[in-house]
């Protein structure tokens, strides 16, 4: 599991919006976004002990 | 075309999307103050926060450079859920009574607790967006926006993302970063 990654991906897509590549600034977005939620999914273990 | 280049006055739209894009760097440049200056290393929760705050700030940053589209605010309100929900869940694991939470606060809370209030406060921005953009009716909704302003916002975010890269590196190296780091992994 690769911490720097969802950063990495955001820097290739900033690079991308200055080259004006709108697709592939897209797609390094949305892997960036999907990349977090799953590091997110990855580091949320501890279960809450919360009743609603 | 772009507003540099015809000459027109900017739009309300590429004016609040270049004021939230400081914003995003703002809040960035402000965790990276507290982590330098106070060595507090971020948490791995911390980091996706950040991460959050860069999807929300290429939402903007789109706006800026590639034209105003409703897609972008919608990347920008979905970034926006994502860093809220993962804030939220780094509040509610220091919600009970007698924690001292995770990390210094400011102005009495903590960063997490901020990055949740910040995750709310672009969505209403958003909305303010929307509806200053339908009040003044004015400007091309697809201009580009480009000029110094706009090159010196596009190029202190990129920094602040490339530095965070670095940051997270050298804490973490190739590996996922302890819950409680206390020093950098390859700065041994």
């Amino acid at each position: 599991m690769y911490m720097f990654l969802p950063f990495l991906l955001a820097l290739a897509g900033c690079a991308s919006v200055w080259r004006a590549r709108a697709g592939l600034s897209y797609v390094m977005w949305g892997a960036t976004v999907v990349v977090t939620v799953a590091w997110f999914f990855h580091h949320a273990t501890d279960p809450l002990k919360f009743s609603f | 075309m772009n507003s540099a280049q015809t000459g027109e006055p900017r739009s309300v739209g590429a004016i609040l999307n270049m004021l939230g894009l400081s914003g995003i760097s703002l809040i960035l440049t402000v965790a990276f103050t507290y982590q330098l200056a106070l060595g507090e290393l971020p948490c791995p929760l911390c980091l996706l926060q950040r991460a959050g705050f860069i999807a929300i700030g290429m939402g903007f940053l789109f706006n800026m450079r590639l034209g105003e589209r409703p897609s972008h605010y919608a990347m920008i309100l979905i970034a926006s859920l994502v860093t809220g929900f993962i804030a939220m869940r780094q509040v509610s694991l220091h919600l009970a009574p007698g924690d001292p939470g995770y990390g210094s606060a400011l102005w009495g809370l903590h960063f997490y607790t901020w990055a949740l209030i910040a995750a709310v406060g672009i969505i209403c921005y958003v909305a303010l967006v929307f509806v200053l953009k339908d009040a003044t009716g004015k400007g091309k909704g697809d201009a580009r926006v480009t000029g110094f302003a706009s090159n010196a916002v596009f190029a202190i975010f990129a920094l602040l993302v490339a530095a965070n890269l670095l940051s997270t590196v050298l804490e973490c190296g190739a590996g996922q970063c302890d819950d409680n780091p206390v020093r950098y992994l390859l700065l041994k």
